[in-house]
């Protein structure tokens, strides 16, 4: 873990800091809305505008990085990383919409989770594209993939609250957790997808072949598989047993930790993917 | 127990199974990984999970009312059936039903303004078979990225002469002399050494980089300075120092001054495809664009430089893609309109109905 002070890396730290203000309104707004305090709604709004303030200050991190390298900052880590802290408010915006609920001090914390290592633990050395990641589909099979792991990480969210919350298992906004957390991933699944299906075609327009049995792949279709057996219990058997329900989802979201970090970061996974390497 | 349990209970354990296999593949690499999923045991699964999705439509009639799901579904059925044709037994299959030989994969290599029709193995060892018509390099090339705050690297290149005694060939050898000003350094293959006085820029914009020869006693200083536009300069040791036999082991010594390389940007092969002598196809095929032609398509996946350039193309059939991809839009196209258009779709007449109620 290293602080590092130039100008990129002092906007991520004060995108994270806008982010944990987030955090911190956002429960004061709850104790409040709780009866034991005041300014409730106050306290939300400033929520609300801090985490927007952390938005800002993460894009105009994004775009100096996209400056400074001359490609879309997707390459490695850092970037990815990067990109995550960005996609992370609309996303939250979009899902507090479509889902209902108050989920702004949780997606606030994924947000500062995620820009954590990108201010923290990974090298921002800038990389030039090698000729693999030279192709149209370089932009949208991975920002598929940042979309659909931030609702899924928000999913998750959604049903560790669902199996450990107690006694609360309806959000502010009148939304069961459980439900919440299907209705995210009816969203991120088609991205999934998407990513999944792009990646093989570029695979195979790259490699020669759509599927090569990589590592990064095989845990790509595994993350997949997971949400796909979810899919179809839920399908099969509705609300009927919410607690296996939330498990399938946070295995889920464990499976999209592991295929983004462990595999990327650990030598056990040696691969055809080893640009995303930090 | 009905077929409408049983088979989501069994969909359900297939996908477990699918997953377990997929953690164990993760971990045994990727070689090992295509031999377990493309065993025989796992086509018996392949063909039960085919089974199991159509099943699947005959029993719950929702999969084929709903679009969405039709498509995703239909789609996965032809992914998994175009992939199976696509692999080697489905080759093999190929060939004994309808006498078309195929090689799944293989590789060419084939010298610059040479032309080949030769399939070889990975090894580029062991010949796989012969395509019906032959495949030109008439180019190879690497293209580099601007060499941005790189040094310019220093480099020596010998001449070493045939040794009869030894039976070793005539052969020019080269490295590079990592330098910083103020370095001091052997010669390989002289018993003089170059001592790095100073690096600066003449009015032109080209570096300048002052040395010192140095050999028992004898010492030279000069500059080694490219001309403008120049990429390079050579400095002959063996001349600037006149060298005897005795104080060098080549006919020749030089140091290079030159501009470093970028990092690589692409490899590109401009290829034709022969048929009888004539070139039916012309590309210039690179990374992420390879060239599709008689059912095959040919990738750039390495080179060689050594007295000549080629390439090593690598030579993958195409027999099962075009389903592999319809089942790639099905299902992509299926999930999108399933979890994103239909409930579009639903809260729209939901709205509308609302209204016409209202009214």
């Amino acid at each position: 873990m290293h602080v590092q002070l130039d100008s990129l890396h002092l906007l991520i730290y004060a995108a994270m800091l806008a982010c944990l203000l987030a955090v911190a309104l956002s429960a004061v707004s709850r104790a409040a809305a709780a009866g034991r305090g005041l300014g409730a709604a106050f306290a939300a709004r400033a929520g609300e505008a801090s985490f927007a303030a952390g938005f800002v200050l993460a894009i105009v991190a994004f775009i100096l990085r996209w400056i400074e390298v001359r490609h879309v900052p997707l390459q490695n880590m850092f970037e990815v990383f990067l990109t995550l802290g960005v996609v992370l408010y609309p996303l939250s915006l979009l899902c507090r919409r479509l889902v209902g609920g108050d989920s702004l001090g949780l997606d606030a914390m994924i947000a500062f989770v995620v820009l954590f290592p990108a201010g923290l633990v990974f090298k921002s050395d800038p990389q030039h594209l090698p000729p693999a990641l030279q192709d149209w589909l370089f932009i949208p099979h991975v920002a598929a993939y940042m979309l659909a792991y931030i609702i899924l990480a928000m999913a998750a969210a959604q049903a560790v609250l669902q199996l450990f919350a107690k006694g609360d298992r309806v959000a502010v906004g009148g939304v069961n957790h459980e439900l919440a957390a299907y209705r995210l991933v009816t969203l991120a699944f088609p991205l999934l997808t998407l990513g999944l299906v792009l990646g093989a075609w570029w695979g195979k327009k790259a490699w020669g072949d759509y599927w090569q049995w990589d590592p990064q792949e095989l845990w790509s279709l595994i993350t997949w598989l997971i949400f796909l057996a979810y899919m179809h219990l839920r399908c099969a058997a509705g609300a009927r047993w919410p607690r296996i329900n939330s498990v399938l989802v946070i295995l889920g979201g464990l499976a999209v930790v592991l295929t983004l970090l462990w595999v990327n970061l650990s030598r056990l996974f040696p691969g055809m993917h080893s640009y995303a390497s930090p | 127990m009905s077929l409408r349990r049983i088979i989501p209970a069994i969909t359900l354990s297939f996908l477990a199974v699918l997953t377990v296999l997929s953690i164990a593949g993760a971990f045994v690499g990727a070689e090992r990984a295509k031999v377990m999923f493309t065993s025989p045991t796992m086509v018996a699964y392949w063909v039960a999970l085919l089974v199991l999705l159509l099943a699947g439509f005959v029993v719950f009639p929702k999969l084929v009312r709903r679009p969405g799901l039709l498509a995703a579904h239909f789609g996965t059925v032809l992914i998994v059936f175009g992939a199976m044709a696509g692999s080697q037994a489905g080759h093999d299959a190929g060939a004994r039903i309808f006498g078309r030989a195929k090689v799944p994969l293989s590789y060419m290599i084939i010298a610059e303004g040479q032309d080949s029709s030769v399939m070889m193995d990975a090894n580029l060892a062991e010949r796989m078979g012969d395509l019906p018509f032959a495949i030109r390099l008439n180019r190879f090339w690497i293209e580099h990225y601007p060499p941005e705050g790189k040094n310019w690297i220093l480099q020596w290149v010998a001449w070493v002469p045939a040794d009869a005694n030894t039976g070793q060939p005539q052969e020019v050898l080269e490295g590079q002399l990592p330098w910083e000003v103020g370095s001091d350094m052997e010669v390989p293959y002289t018993q003089a050494r170059v001592n790095i006085v100073g690096l600066d820029a003449a009015a032109n914009g080209q570096p300048r980089l002052k040395v010192r020869l140095n050999i028992e006693g004898r010492s030279r200083e000069t500059v080694i300075e490219p001309a403008p536009g120049q990429l390079m300069k050579s400095l002959s040791v063996t001349e600037a120092m006149g060298l005897s036999a005795g104080e060098q082991a080549a006919d020749e010594v030089r140091l290079l001054f030159r501009e470093p390389e970028g990092d690589v940007r692409d490899y590109k092969s401009d290829l034709s495809v022969l048929k009888d002598g004539n070139e039916v196809a012309r590309k210039v095929i690179e990374v992420n664009d390879p060239l599709h032609y008689g059912g095959y398509h040919f990738y750039q996946n390495a080179y060689r430089i050594d007295q000549e350039q080629y390439t090593i193309l690598g030579v993958v059939s195409d027999t099962g893609l075009e389903l592999v991809y319809a089942g790639f839009v099905l299902l992509c196209g299926g999930v999108f309109y399933q979890f994103w258009l239909e409930p579009i779709v639903a809260a729209i007449r939901r709205r509308r109905g609302g209204h016409a109620r209202a009214a």
